[in-house]
């Protein structure tokens, strides 16, 4: 006997090495295998014995005193979700009672992923959601889509609701490390209690708060994240040797003649002063060679980054202390980032301080108060060209030309033409003007001028619940958020963005006598704004089980809201912090500029705005569950706002959902051992999205003409039928959970129509609209699409084995679009050729569209590009473009329709690892290609030069056209636009890597350590299949885009 | 918490949403918000050169009083060239859309505050009944000039003739409808009757209008419809108030302009719409034949090359406002029409005695049934390109006696208009048919 039970004992410590045996009235503490043995072997002091194993429920065993050996069998967990509640911002919601579309990130999950910006947390993790770029940034707000776009030109963003509130700043200050849970509502029945503001989606989010009779406990969180130097050399960029060939080419036909000579000429680069040097006989044709020679050989590229561009490093800090007891709940945080930037001279930080207490007030009464300050301060080098490669700016619309040299070899500073030649700067410096000579370093590392912005958010948000008899509580909030927005320009006096400004207003007398109009000193703008946002709310919720088997859920309530946005700006010249002197200009008289280029004013950097929306709202809904399997919902909202016409107010017409659910698998004659969970669901309902139209009248104050009494101009025409855009959406959705939940997730579709979306359109001008071209046009409700698709998420466990476990999330959404009308739509092909992410909506087709002009390849004669006009090869390239709409080649949307993520994650005892790939599919973009006249006015150039047509034959293996001077503008602009450069968008991407360590807790008991994990996180790891052939990101097709980044962390728990 | 909630919720009833999104922008609530609508000289008067003005200028730009040299209209865009040979069918271009957009924004400004007056308390002050009186007044103003150019010459079939469109309201969403001829000057004619109680006998700017220039607009309204005994006797009530007439022996000759804007004679001041007409028409020999060369209007209108220079904005546009000449030419009209010979010449010379040379002026010496027609004759030598010319061809066009046909010669041919014809009505655009349906004009 004996040995038997020693044989299974040993066997289970076999195969569950990780078993952990807690001993009671140890207080739980784990104790180790060896420590096991002793007590199970020897001493009867011990009562309970309770095992734990990852993929196992727990068990607890009571051992007898004279039991010697026991046999112990660990069920295999049935998993569950995590979190079992859904939050509406008005409601929190068992999850299995809800009839509507919700998508949760746990706190679980949102420990894992270390980024700074919270909404980095939905990526890849929600089915439905699409960023406008997959790689998030940490300092601005992602633009996102939920369920696609349900508007045309209106805002598309979704509604953020912070602890309960409508969120109104920038979303950005909120740090993860605060963040409980995040809910994404997708659908009618989950938004529509948001009403009119709810129609792309609401996301919720929740911070942490402490639990009853929790011990206090400390969470202290650090992280350092690294990235490298953008990698510049893959941007398609022409090559020195080929860029110099084109300059001496258009020399040499006398394109830059009229440059040089007119009295104020433009800069040019080394080669064309080289050239016209030896044109001039200054220089032998020797010298001139050797000096263009050398300059083939360089990238400004290696310059760039090895100046421009940095390491990047951010540092994260958190803090946090929660707890609670039967009279008072907390959570305390303090949070600090620091970020140094890969743009040289760029930095930013964030802080912030969270309170979130609950104090219970006797039995019935629980104040609950939110209060936040948070502040993040950005300092950017400024101009903001001066580092980006991209923007990089010569003045007089000239980037960095290939072979520019920032520093010698030596490593001093070098100068570039800037503006005008040299030589007319050099004269108007001897005449007495400023310094004129444009050092890019110089302008980086000494006289640098900087822009701050800070912004600082003070959040207090304090709620009343009161509950009077059991299933019925009063709740009143208040939320009181102000966000002020500094923003500080320092322009430095001596840099060449101030030395330039004050050179083009000086004046020089008939004496020769120069004045400067604008004071030598430094400039200073300013920007302050304010955005003040006060909300409150009363509601009423009842909640009770009537007899067994009837459960009733109700809420009514009331909200108002108002938002406030106050901003003004200000510029002081010749200002010295010594003293906060500024000089006095003047702003009246007009200026001719130093280089005669015209004249003007000096800039008046003066100006005030002021928004105020306000909303007044009433809401309720009513859920009622039947024997716990069949539930009915529905919601009702009524808004009112200063935003809409007097009639929508007064309509009083209610946006609303109905929604049903079924869960089948509770059904009594539904008794399946593999089905833990089917249920049904589906919605239907109306929210809103409030655009930017105004239905009152509007009017601006002047003076009349002729009488000079006081003239009101309408700016606004009363339209009092203005409404906000409405959604209408159509949910069904299927809830499944197999083999005890190792397969589960929900599958669901939905069907939209957006109404009366907000455009400008065409109006009969009888109503007297209208402006002095003959168009009329006002803002109106006059366009509808549709959208449907498929969102799928699905959660497996594939291996669950004691030692190894092996889950899988997939994220699967379909999203399909359509405009339906749209009243002024305009007809002309080249209407439709835009860049990748503009509107131009087109009846039948998707929001963002990618057409092309038909190509027919390059001409064998002369290697121009060719398309079609009715019917025949054409090269007549302004009828192409003015031809009708339906000449072009649709290749389809621009936005991913197929889009979603896959994750796997692997335990291997406290270690795990997960790994996210992001994929999207259907969609299309053009690349880039070469415009020869642009290149010859910008000095930015593509690499495709290198592959242009350059004699009969090569049509075969080039669709770039040929080099012709003088240039063709309109074959460039036929070609740019030409289904030559579409290129299909798909990729898989691996999106990133996480892998935790925790460390065992009996190896930091000794230190009071409750628990450490050890975390290591890696992102933007690049494509792994990419559906154009040449490889090209679609998102940075020729941009610099987000290096891998790498972090460290730890999270440490007292 | 709770007070702010109170606070707002007691707000809601009154202010909470008035308050306007962008606070740059003023919501016009006050009476001097309405009256300042009013005073926007541009949009109202057209008072300047660039902007558009309120009154369509198709009509005058088609009669024969003025010309182009073949090669200018060898250049006219298509739909200029067909309206001046009179085509029937033609395509709109930005010009055809202006001359309907632009009175109907003046239409939208005076719907504008005649709805916002409502809800204005004290009502019916005096600043409120002059605001009140000056936006029927416009309207009307506006309305009756687009009747001349839109609808069918009034006449026995107005009341199954169509009208014009009436808007009523300024709500940009509100349908309208397209009443009869006779239901539309009954709109127009109440208008003008309720704005005359309530303006001033003279207005503070001639920009506005008063009593004065109410009761001139219905002699020209009655004169039109052919009642011409109210004609005569609002032309009558008018100069009672504002009998100042401008001497042309006292007008600067050498100016480019010589007219005097806001000068004595004028009672309300207000510009149509510029066309090439205003500044590239050539005086035809026709029109130029009818003064004498004693007539100062001759070279106070004309240009030696025949350009018209006598509109009473100077250089900014051509007049279309109100002038006690005109109301004494009703006068003339109507009492030569009701037999009153002496009345008639009594107003008809307080003019001529105004336009000629001093000491070359003598009182007309012609029989009582000539003149009537030489009163129509002066009619069209003293309202040149004022919108009078076009009316009156429609009104006496359907009198035999006073019927003309008008001709124009263009590249070797002959075009002409008879004195019936649909082309006296012009076309509405066609955006205007999108999405209300006004049914179109027959031409």
């Amino acid at each position: 006997m004996f040995c038997r039970k020693a044989i299974i004992l040993l066997f289970l410590f076999i195969i569950l090495p990780f078993l952990i045996i807690t001993v009671s009235g140890q207080e739980g503490s784990p104790v180790s295998k060896s420590e096991i043995i002793d007590n199970v072997g020897g001493r009867d002091t011990v009562k309970n014995l309770e095992f734990s194993a990852i993929g196992y429920e727990n068990r607890t065993i009571r051992i007898q005193d004279s039991e010697k050996y026991l046999t112990v069998q660990l069920v295999p967990k049935v998993y569950s979700l995590e979190e079992t509640t859904v939050s509406t911002g008005y409601q929190i919601k068992p999850r299995e009672r809800v009839t509507g579309s919700f998508e949760l990130v746990g706190r679980s999950q949102i420990d894992r992923r270390i980024h700074q910006n919270v909404l980095e947390q939905l990526n890849g993790r929600v089915a439905s959601i699409r960023f406008d770029v997959p790689n998030v940034s940490s300092n601005v707000t992602p633009k996102m889509n939920i369920r696609g776009r349900n508007t045309i030109f209106s805002n598309d963003q979704p509604l953020y609701i912070l602890d309960n509130m409508a969120y109104d700043g920038d979303i950005t200050l909120i740090n993860s490390n605060d963040i409980e849970s995040i809910t994404v509502l997708k659908d009618a029945a989950a938004s529509s209690i948001w009403g009119a503001r709810a129609g792309n989606g609401v996301v919720v989010i929740r911070t942490k708060a402490g639990k009853e009779n929790d011990r206090p406990t400390v969470s202290f969180n650090s992280s350092l994240a690294y990235a490298p130097k953008p990698d510049l050399s893959r941007l398609k960029r022409i090559s020195s040797s080929d860029f110099i060939d084109f300059e001496t080419m258009l020399f040499n036909k006398g394109y830059y003649d009229s440059q040089l000579t007119r009295p104020y000429p433009v800069a040019q680069t080394p080669v064309v002063e080289t050239l016209v040097l030896l044109r001039n006989g200054l220089i032998d044709a020797q010298t001139a060679s050797s000096r263009i020679d050398r300059l083939r050989t360089i990238d400004v590229r290696d310059d760039v980054e090895r100046y421009l561009y940095t390491n990047k490093l951010v540092q994260q800090y958190g803090i946090n202390i929660r707890g609670g007891n039967s009279a008072l709940r907390y959570f305390l945080s303090a949070n600090y980032d620091h970020n140094k930037e890969d743009k040289v001279k760029n930095s930013n930080n964030r802080f912030s301080i969270r309170s979130n207490t609950s104090y219970q007030l006797g039995k019935k009464l629980e104040l609950t108060s939110n209060t936040v300050f948070s502040q993040k301060t950005l300092t950017n080098l400024y101009p903001s060209t001066l580092n980006d490669l991209t923007s990089f700016s010569l003045g007089s619309g000239k980037f960095l030309y290939p072979y520019a040299e920032l520093a010698a070899e030596d490593g001093a500073y070098l100068s570039l033409p800037n503006g005008l030649r040299d030589t007319f700067k050099e004269s108007a410096m001897e005449k007495g003007l400023l310094d004129w000579t444009f050092t890019p370093l110089d302008e980086i590392y000494h006289n640098t001028s900087s822009a701050t912005n800070k912004s600082t958010e003070y959040l207090f948000n304090p709620s009343l619940l009161y509950r009077p008899i059991e299933g019925v509580s009063l709740v009143a909030n208040y939320q009181y958020q102000k966000q002020v927005g500094n923003q500080q320009t320092l322009r430095d006096r001596n840099s060449y963005d101030v030395r330039n400004l004050i050179n083009r207003f000086a004046q020089v007398s008939a004496t020769g006598v120069v004045s400067f109009p604008i004071p030598v000193g430094h400039i200073l703008q300013t920007e302050a704004g304010e955005q003040r946002s006060q909300q409150g709310r009363v509601q009423a919720n009842f909640e009770r089980s009537v007899a067994t088997n009837h459960h009733i859920d109700a809420m009514l309530g009331m909200e108002v809201r108002e938002n406030r946005i106050i901003d003004h700006s200000n510029i002081a010249y010749g200002y010295a912090e010594r003293g906060l002197v500024s000089v006095p200009v003047d702003y009246v008289t007009r200026y001719k500029y130093y280089d005669a280029s015209g004249s003007g004013n000096i800039p008046y950097g003066v100006g005030m705005t002021s928004t105020t929306t306000r909303f007044f709202s009433y809401f309720g809904n009513l859920a009622y569950t039947f024997k716990g399997r069949y539930s009915l919902s529905g919601s009702a909202r009524v808004d009112q706002s200063n935003l809409f016409g007097v009639k929508t107010n007064n309509r009083k017409v209610p946006l609303w959902s109905m929604g049903g659910l079924w869960h089948i698998h509770q059904e009594d004659w539904f008794k399946t051992d593999w089905i833990d969970k089917l249920s049904l669901r589906s919605t239907f309902g109306y929210s809103g999205n409030v655009g930017d139209a105004v239905g009152i009248t509007t009017i601006t104050l002047s003076n009349a003409y002729l009488t000079n009494a006081a003239r009101a101009d309408v700016q606004n025409p009363p339209n009092e039928s203005l409404r906000w855009e409405k959604n209408r959406l159509l949910n069904f959705g299927l809830d499944f959970g197999f083999l005890k939940n190792r397969l589960s997730g929900s599958l669901e579709y939905y069907a939209k129509r957006n109404t009366d979306l907000l455009s400008n359109s065409d109006i009969d001008p009888t109503t007297g609209l209208g402006n002095l071209s003959g168009k009329s046009v006002f803002l109106g409700n006059v366009a509808t699409t549709t959208g449907n698709g498929v969102d799928l998420t699905l959660n497996t466990v594939n291996i669950r084995q004691p030692k190894f476990a092996w889950e899988s999330a997939i994220v699967f959404s379909v999203n399909h679009s359509k405009v339906q009308e749209y009243y002024s739509q305009s007809t002309t092909a080249q209407s439709y050729i835009n860049s990748n992410n503009s509107v131009t909506p087109l009846i039948g087709y998707p929001v963002y569209t990618v057409f092309g002009y038909q190509w027919a390849g390059l001409d064998p004669e002369n290697g121009m590009p060719r398309g079609y006009l009715d019917g025949e090869i054409s090269n007549e390239y302004s009828k192409i473009m003015n031809a009708p709409v339906g000449t072009l080649a649709y290749y389809g949307p621009a936005k991913a329709t197929v889009f979603g993520a896959l994750t796997n994650t692997l335990r291997y005892g406290d270690l795990s690892l997960t790994f996210n790939l992001g994929y999207r599919f259907g969609s299309y973009f053009k690349r880039s290609s070469i415009s020869y006249a642009m290149m010859a006015t910008s000095w930015a150039g593509h690499a495709d030069y290198a592959d242009r047509w350059q004699q009969s034959g090569d049509e075969k293996r080039t669709d770039v056209p040929a080099l012709v001077y003088p240039f063709n503008g309109n074959a460039t602009s036929f070609y740019i636009g030409s289904s030559a450069l579409v290129e299909k968008a798909d990729y898989i991407a691996l999106h990133d890597v996480y892998l935790d360590y925790s460390v065992r807790p009996e190896l930091l008991k000794r230190y009071g350590i409750k628990s450490l994990v050890l975390k290591g996180y890696v992102s933007n790891l690049g494509y792994l299949w990419l559906a154009n052939s040449r490889g090209l990101d679609p998102f940075y097709e020729n941009t610099v885009r987000p290096q891998k980044s790498f972090t460290l962390g730890l999270n440490l728990t007292f | 918490m709770l007070i702010f909630l109170l606070v707002a919720l007691v707000g809601c009833s009154k202010g909470f949403f008035e308050e306007i999104n962008n606070n740059g922008l003023v919501v016009p609530e006050t009476i001097e918000d309405m009256q300042a609508l009013m005073d926007n000289t541009v949009v109202m008067n057209g008072a300047t050169v660039s902007g558009g003005a309120p009154l369509p200028m198709l009509g005058e730009s088609s009669t024969d009083d003025f010309y182009f040299p073949d090669d200018r209209v060898n250049r006219f865009q298509q739909v200029l060239r067909d309206l001046y040979l009179w085509t029937p069918e033609y395509m709109d271009d930005e010009q055809t859309v202006l001359n309907w957009m632009l009175p109907y924004k003046t239409v939208m400004y005076s719907n504008i505050v005649l709805d916002n007056l409502k809800k204005i308390v004290p009502q019916h002050t005096v600043a409120a009944n002059n605001v009140e009186g000056t936006a029927l007044f416009f309207r009307a103003y506006i309305y009756f000039h687009l009747a001349q150019i839109y609808a069918v010459p009034y006449g026995p079939n107005a009341v199954s003739d169509l009208g014009l469109p009436i808007r009523m309201t300024s709500d940009i969403s509100l349908p309208f409808t397209r009443p009869s001829l006779a239901e539309t000057y009954k709109m127009i004619i109440e208008d003008v009757e309720k704005a005359s109680e309530l303006l001033p006998n003279i207005p503070l700017y001639k920009t506005r209008p008063s009593k004065a220039a109410a009761y001139a607009l219905l002699a020209k309204i009655h004169l039109v419809m052919g009642a011409y005994e109210k004609a005569g006797a609002n032309a009558r009530r008018s100069i009672a108030l504002n009998n100042k007439i401008l001497d042309f022996n006292a007008v600067d000759k050498k100016v480019e302009y010589p007219m005097p804007v806001l000068n004595d004679e004028v009672i309300f001041h207000i510009n149509m719409i510029n066309s090439v007409v205003n500044w590239e028409g050539i005086v035809s020999e026709d029109l130029y034949g009818l003064y004498q060369d004693n007539d100062l209007r001759k070279q106070l209108y004309f240009s030696p090359k025949g350009a018209f220079i006598g509109s009473y904005s100077a250089g900014t546009g051509l007049f279309g406002g109100l002038t006690t000449a005109e109301n004494l030419l009703i006068d003339a009209e109507c009492s030569a029409r009701e037999g009153d010979y002496v009345q008639a010449r009594q107003s008809l010379e307080r003019l001529r005695m105004n336009r000629f040379v001093k000491d070359q002026y003598k009182t007309l010496d012609i029989a009582d049934n000539q003149l009537l027609s030489e009163i129509i004759s002066e009619r069209r030598r003293e309202l040149v390109l004022r919108g009078v010319t076009w009316s009156d061809l429609r009104r006496l066009n359907q009198d035999p006696k006073y019927a003309r046909t008008m001709y124009r010669d263009f590249g070797g041919k002959r075009y002409e208009l008879k004195p019936i014809s649909s082309c006296y009505t012009f076309l509405i655009p066609t955006e205007t048919q999108y999405p209300t349906g006004t049914p179109q004009n027959k031409r």
